[in-house]
């Protein structure tokens, strides 16, 4: 890729877009309206409504005039008592007295809003306030029957606490009067203005601004792929000399520019909305409440990989579109589909963990409410998210440019795009294709994450889910895209040097891995509770023979692994990038798929070495003897004492150094081994 | 500078089978020739045309282009090639004068030199009472000069022209066939896919006429007529159409099955 290429197409395209009025539009005006419109005027026309409504007369029906009599006095007797702050709800002085026979037809058709009834199993009028001789009968679906009958039960309420507070002040001595007082428990609320300000933008907040960068990135995501194609421009921009990737790249970053644009106006115009406007006040329910501003940054931050992941996922969908109403429909679904997780992720009570943080679009969600909530100290699921989101939006991109340059996408009479799905029409290929190691890795990952949160330490299950998942259905994948099983996986053989070069690594390097994870720890500590799941984890194996052991735990994952990464995915790598970068990458995923924050830098580290391993001798042969005998180590010293003993490493605490000489003869061992693996000869 | 052998281009058709839009088709094109490629709509014109620049992938054949083979130089192909049809669009939203700078700097022209080349064509065109205005408000004919600056700004010594006439009024067709024949003066190799006879035979060396995805005739004119032996070309275009039609059935391959890949392999 040419920066300079991209950088060209970048400006070219942004000037485009930005003098579209349509973009500008629904960039600028649209949220810079919206919300002050939508938020300042609906919540103004609702309290305009409510106070309308409660200056409204409200008509009361009642069988007689004595009862009309009655209900005045109740109404009345209280005016001197303080009232609740909305005070119209407590009060009915605009109570209008209906005396009528058949009430329950006059509520029904609209002529009383709330009728007392008389009881017939109750005559005595005298004693309403330990039973009611009345029924109050109201419309449900009526919303001014409803007010009405809310409005006189709360007085009636009130007018029968006094009577019934008189009457016992008559009954309690002088000394316990204070009983009859409510009591009032003190309460401490901890929550800051920012915090009850975040938690109320919380409900609404993550989902607009997910929806609102998704749909900015829509119009110029079509503009700039049917668009083009629609006015006869996309051909000759193909003969250009750049490579589509550094076509597809300038492009997709306009089309992330002008949603995160379009985002941090959305947020702009909110946050100004609620600190300008009285809204705030009238939606935190009388708490103190403000704009956590310093976050609104942070959250614009974050969304940086969610805006790349919807842009490339936009442009790769509208490139099949061959006008621009057709990539509208096409669009549509994608926007629906969004909208479900979104929607998961901003229900009430629904929190950052578990699969949710791999979730595309649920996670941002939750991500920016977190954020909003200053919950901070959840910061690897934080990470997680943004590594997550940063992963499926390379796929996207990467897709996207495959996508974009096939013949099918941009020509309509070089066949159906439904040629690139099908089957018999993929062409035999010695190696997977990045594309193909992406796709794989950006589906597998939530899968695997969910996977991993469930099975938690139950051994055998892992070890066939394993199979499955790293082994199984990589191969078959394989072989239904037509990749030649040999390429795909390395399968070639390896000299007798090399095996002994990887024998001397696997004996070496779960020493080298240990005193790395010790160095650490006097950097990062273990987190609490690492080590209690790790003892937990120990005492479980007690129960397991050591040959079933190292089948489940050292060798299962050792040769999946293998064929999943040194396999799969390096060679995939490979087709489109240098054989160093492809083994970085490899070994970063390798030690994410592991999920496991404080181990990452050394599971790192042992990726680059299988990867080397496998680059060096063309073979997956090496790397799965050197991840078997890494893995084999604990659970062979574990079950073999005398071993452990001999070496020095009988109590491993996590924290206490290797003897020096192991730890001497480790390094040794992995260098000479290393050395051993390297291929002879130029290439 | 054009070399093209045995070029194959197989479509998947919508009920599984392909079909061949190119097949097996060579010829090549020389510096300062005009080398017209004609034959009616469905002859595999345009397919060829955009396997030569790149657009692309032949399924069979090879092709090198001002030295560099298509296959494995897509780039170096694309940045000696002038690429122009009459279907050509131009972003509304910039002007004449952005445009031709963003495809100078596509090509890799940057800075002084750039701004020159642009300005040298904008003056050569004509275009400088519009070369400030947005595309979207151009009319036919400035649409077409801007289009021609476009294809000859990095100033490559191949041309590729599709059908660069096509509904175009006679004013702006005399415009491009003049630019045609400048082109062809200064020692590009230009290759002509047109179904506008009378054109080709004004400005061709050489003529190859496809029908079917399949080269039928080649030659100048004068070897034409001595071929066929009607005097104009359309009569001989007419003819070796007609003939063909009926002595060759479409070039419908197999049924694809799990092993077309291999198709020109």
């Amino acid at each position: 890729m040419r920066l300079s290429a991209v950088n060209v197409i970048f400006r070219k395209e942004l000037i485009d877009i930005l003098r579209d009025r349509r973009t500008l539009i629904a960039m600028i005006v649209v949220p810079i309206l919206l919300y002050p419109l939508l938020m300042l005027g609906s919540v103004h026309a609702a309290v305009f409504q409510r106070d309308r409504m409660q200056q409204e007369e409200v008509r009361i029906g009642v069988p007689d005039e004595q009862a009309g009599q009655w209900l005045a006095a109740q109404i009345h007797a209280d005016r001197s008592l303080p009232l609740d702050a909305n005070s119209a709800e407590d009060s009915l002085e605009n109570g209008v007295f209906i005396v009528g026979e058949d009430l329950e037809a006059l509520v029904a058709n609209g002529a009383v809003h709330v009728a007392l009834i008389p009881r017939t199993d109750m005559t005595d009028r005298t004693r309403w306030e330990i039973e009611p001789w009345f029924v109050l009968c109201y419309d449900s679906a009526e919303i001014r029957s409803g007010m009405a009958r809310t409005r006189l039960e709360r007085v009636l309420e009130r007018r029968r606490a006094t009577i019934r507070g008189e009457k016992l002040a008559t009954l309690v001595p002088a000394a316990e009067q204070s009983l009859l007082e409510p009591v009032l428990i003190p309460v401490l609320n901890i929550a800051t203005p920012e915090k009850v300000g975040g938690s109320m933008l919380g409900h609404v907040l993550p989902l607009v601004l997910v929806l609102m960068t998704i749909t900015g990135a829509v119009y110029p995501a079509i503009d700039l792929t049917a668009g083009e194609r629609e006015r006869g421009t996309l051909e000759t921009l193909m003969v250009a000399p750049v490579p589509v990737l550094d076509l597809i790249v300038g492009k997709f970053l306009v089309v992330a520019a002008v949603a995160l644009i379009a985002a941090t106006l959305n947020l702009a115009s909110i946050g100004a909305t609620l600190h300008f406007g009285d809204v705030q006040a009238l939606l935190a329910e009388g708490h103190e409440a403000s704009v956590p501003m310093a976050v609104l940054p942070l959250i614009l931050v974050a969304m940086v990989p969610f805006a790349i992941l919807f842009s490339a996922i936009l442009i790769a969908v509208a490139s099949f579109a061959r006008t621009f109403k057709e990539a509208q429909n096409y669009v549509m679904p994608v926007i629906m589909a969004a909208l479900i997780p979104a929607t998961a992720g901003s229900l009430p009570g629904v929190e950052l963990r578990g699969v949710l943080i791999v979730i595309p679009v649920a996670n941002m969600v939750l991500l920016t409410r977190e954020l909003l909530l200053g919950h901070y100290a959840n910061w690897p699921a934080m990470l997680l998210v943004l590594a997550s989101t940063s992963l499926y939006a390379v796929v996207a991109v990467v897709v996207a440019a495959r996508l974009f340059g096939q013949e099918a996408v941009l020509f309509a009479d070089a066949g159906s795009w439904k040629t690139l799905f099908r089957r018999r029409f993929f062409v035999s290929r010695r190696w997977p294709s990045a594309t193909h190691a992406l796709l794989f890795v950006a589906v597998l990952f939530p899968i695997w994450f969910h996977i991993q949160g469930q099975i938690g330490a139950r051994i055998g299950l892992s070890s066939g889910l394993i199979l499955l998942l790293f082994g199984v259905l990589p191969i078959g994948l394989a072989r239904y895209l037509k990749i030649e099983l040999r390429g795909a996986f390395s399968l070639g053989g390896a000299s007798a040097r090399q095996w002994l070069g990887a024998f001397a690594v696997g004996l070496g390097s779960w020493a080298m891995a240990y005193e790395l994870l010790v160095l650490q720890s006097h950097v990062l500590p273990m987190p609490a509770g690492f080590a209690q799941a790790n003892e937990a984890f120990a005492k479980q194996l007690e129960a397991w023979p050591l040959p079933l052991l190292l089948l489940t735990l050292a060798v299962v994952p050792g040769v999946c692994e293998e064929l999943t990464f040194r396999g799969f995915v390096l060679n995939g790598l490979r087709s489109a990038m240098r054989p160093v970068p492809a083994i970085i990458v490899t070994a970063l995923f390798f030690a994410g798929f592991h999920f496991l924050l404080v181990r990452f830098g050394v599971t790192a580290a042992l990726g680059l070495l299988l990867g080397l391993a496998c680059w060096q001798a063309r073979s997956i042969g090496p790397p799965i003897l050197m991840h078997v005998m890494h893995n084999a180590w604990l659970f062979v010293l574990t079950g073999w004492p005398a071993l452990a003993e001999t070496l020095g490493v009988a109590e491993l605490n996590g924290t206490d150094h290797l003897p020096t000489a192991l730890v001497a003869a480790a390094a040794v061992l992995v260098a000479s081994g290393m050395a051993l693996l390297r291929r002879r000869g130029h290439y | 500078m054009i070399q093209a052998q045995a070029l194959i281009k197989v479509f998947p058709t919508p009920d599984g089978g392909q079909t061949a839009a190119v097949d097996g088709l060579s010829f090549q094109v020389g510096p300062g020739e005009i080398y017209g490629l004609l034959g009616p709509n469905g002859a595999g014109k345009t397919t060829t045309l955009r396997i030569l620049s790149g657009l692309m992938r032949p399924t069979g054949g090879r092709v090198t282009l001002a030295g560099y083979d298509v296959a494995t130089h897509p780039c170096e192909v694309k940045r000696a090639i002038g690429f122009l049809t009459a279907s050509t669009g131009l972003y509304q939203r910039l002007s004449p004068r952005e445009l031709l700078r963003y495809f100078a700097e596509l090509h890799g022209h940057r800075g002084q030199a750039m701004r020159g080349r642009v300005d040298e064509l904008i003056e050569w065109l004509d275009m400088g009472a519009f070369a400030d205005l947005r595309c979207g408000a151009l009319s036919t004919g400035q649409r077409q000069r801007t289009s021609i600056a476009r294809a000859l700004v990095a100033d490559p010594p191949v041309l590729i022209l599709d059908e660069p006439t096509l509904g175009l009024d006679l004013m702006t067709n005399r415009v491009i066939l003049e630019f045609v024949r400048g082109q062809r003066d200064a020692g590009k190799a230009i290759l002509l896919s047109t179904h506008y006879l009378d054109e080709a035979e004004t400005l061709c060396n050489r003529i190859g006429l496809l029908h079917r995805g399949r080269l039928v005739a080649e030659g100048d004119l004068a070897s034409l007529r001595r071929q066929v032996g009607p005097e104009r070309l359309t009569d001989i275009f007419l003819k070796v159409v007609e003939q063909r039609h009926e002595d060759a059935e479409p070039p419908v391959l197999p049924a694809a099955g799990e092993d077309h890949a291999s198709v020109g392999r």
